[in-house]
């Protein structure tokens, strides 16, 4: 009994160190199993450590590619600002030079012009005397030259006369009576010129008459017109509506403006001016300027062209530029008047640079001639145009 | 057929010069002077004139009375009167319009001016 208790106990022992096995066992399984997902989660993590590990490297990779690119830039950089300092200091240097040139150019060239002033004014010198001596040929030509004119236009005058007396005093006739009231309408214009056809009036001569004609009736005219002037609201209006219903060019009226004026201005007209200029802003400065100082102003270009107009107009001064390129010049034009006893005693005054008019004062002016400087000093222009006008009566007087 | 023309004008400066102006106008006009209103009025009812120019001021009958004659007979009251003057008074202005007077020209003449006003009633 005994032995079976014993058998049992130990049968008992045994069951219950079987169960403690298995117990063991299984809590090792769990234990075995807990450590197998252990270690997968950490083969997982090891393996995303790896992944983040790898990313740094390539990044750091990247890096030092940028960071070595940024440094060859800088390099870069650096070896074009070298270039570039390089060149700034050779071009600093060209400019040093250069100015160095051209300061020895600037020297050179005045050195030049001082030359070339020189020679200008010792040939200057030499023109002076030279044309001093041409002059007195130039003056006894003038006067051999007058005398011809005057004979052959005496000439041309007796036998335009003796040709064309009677049919051209008939044709001035019909044309007075057509230009009476002003230009004739075109029916009218055309009836005269078969007129004058008719009397084989040469159409020079023809178109001398009407000019002749139409200034004589608007002279006609501006004399009515000038003696009711206090019924006029404006002279200077009518004066311009006659100018159209006389079909009178500005230039015709211009160059006769002294004669049809004289009336009008009687009582404030000092005289007539005869400018010579080719400088329109000259004119148009001057012109009015003489205009209210009470003189009549007549316009030519050139002395050439004043020579044309001076019988014409009969002014009682002359006022002249110096220069006119390519033809007479001021002096040479006063020296032409002086040489011709008609015009001698008409005044004149030169406008010249300030040297013109300093070397024409130290040089022998006559008592009717005057020299103005440029930029003109209206003040001084009216003073010299009066003491000139003053002289000219004073002549005019003596004459008497 | 030329135009008539009644200027009626005492002072025979004023009659000469606007006979001037006239003649050089290129107008086919007759101009008939009439020396007061007495004479315009007598003038115009023999001959309708195409246009009346009518100094206001003058002797024997002046502007004023003869304009209301002349607008009061038949054969004149269409025919257009402008009205001359020395002075530039509104009132004498309104006074001409009014009273039948189709244009109204101050004193001192301009030949232009003149020209264009007769013009505009021809």
């Amino acid at each position: 009994m005994e032995a079976r208790l014993a058998a049992e106990e130990q049968r008992f022992q045994e069951e219950m160190a079987r169960r403690e096995e298995e117990r063991r066992r299984k809590e090792l399984e769990a234990r075995a199993l807990a450590e197998e997902e252990r270690r997968r989660e950490l083969e997982i993590r090891v393996a995303d450590e790896e992944k983040k590990r790898k990313e740094l490297e390539r990044r750091a990779a990247a890096e030092e590619e940028r960071r070595r690119a940024i440094e060859a830039k800088i390099q870069e950089e650096a070896d074009r600002r070298k270039q570039f300092e390089e060149i700034a200091a050779t071009e600093e240097r060209l400019r040093k030079e250069l100015e160095g040139k051209m300061m020895e150019e600037v020297r050179r060239r005045q050195e030049e012009v001082r030359m070339a002033e020189e020679t200008r004014r010792k040939e200057a010198e030499l023109r002076v005397a030279e044309e001093q001596r041409k002059l007195e040929d130039m003056r006894r030509q003038v006067e051999d030259l007058t005398r011809a004119l005057e004979q052959e236009k005496n000439a041309r005058q007796e036998i335009s006369r003796l040709n064309l007396q009677s049919p051209a005093k008939q044709l001035r006739e019909v044309l007075e009576a057509a230009w009476v009231n002003g230009a004739p309408d075109e029916n009218a214009a055309k009836e005269l010129h078969e007129r004058a056809a008719s009397l084989n009036i040469p159409p020079d001569v023809e178109q001398s008459l009407i000019r002749e004609v139409k200034l004589d009736m608007y002279s006609k005219a501006v004399k009515e017109v000038v003696a009711k002037r206090k019924l006029l609201r404006s002279s200077s209006s009518t004066l311009e509506w006659l100018r159209k219903v006389y079909q009178v060019s500005v230039a015709e009226y211009l160059e006769n403006e002294s004669k049809f004026l004289l009336d009008l201005v009687a009582d404030q007209y000092k005289g007539t001016v005869l400018l010579v200029s080719k400088l329109i802003g000259t004119k148009e400065d001057i012109t009015p300027r003489l205009k209210s100082s009470g003189f009549a102003v007549v316009q030519a270009i050139t002395p050439e062209n004043a020579l044309e107009k001076i019988e014409k107009v009969n002014p009682n001064v002359i006022l002249c530029d110096a220069d006119f390129p390519g033809g007479l010049s001021g002096v040479k034009f006063l020296h032409v008047l002086r040489a011709n006893s008609k015009f001698n005693y008409i005044p004149f005054v030169l406008i010249g640079e300030a040297a013109e008019v300093a070397q024409l004062k130290s040089s022998e002016l006559k008592p009717n001639e005057g020299v103005i400087k440029q930029p003109i000093d209206y003040e001084e222009l009216t003073n010299l145009m009066n003491e000139k006008l003053a002289w000219f009566r004073e002549y005019v007087s003596s004459l008497k | 057929m030329s135009k008539v023309v009644l200027l009626v004008e005492d002072d025979e400066d004023n009659r000469d010069l606007v006979s001037f102006v006239l003649a050089r106008s290129r107008m086919d006009v007759e101009l008939v002077v009439a020396e007061n209103g007495q004479e315009a009025v007598d003038k115009a009812l023999a001959k309708t004139p195409n246009l009346i120019l009518m100094d206001m001021q003058m002797p024997v009958m002046d502007g004023w009375h003869a304009v209301p004659l002349l607008k009061a007979d038949a054969r004149t009251k269409d025919v257009p009167v402008i009205a001359f003057t020395a002075q530039a008074k509104p009132e004498d202005k309104q006074r001409a319009r009014e009273m039948g007077c189709s244009d109204y020209y101050t004193k001192p003449m301009d030949p232009e001016e003149l020209l264009t006003l007769i013009k505009k009633y021809l």
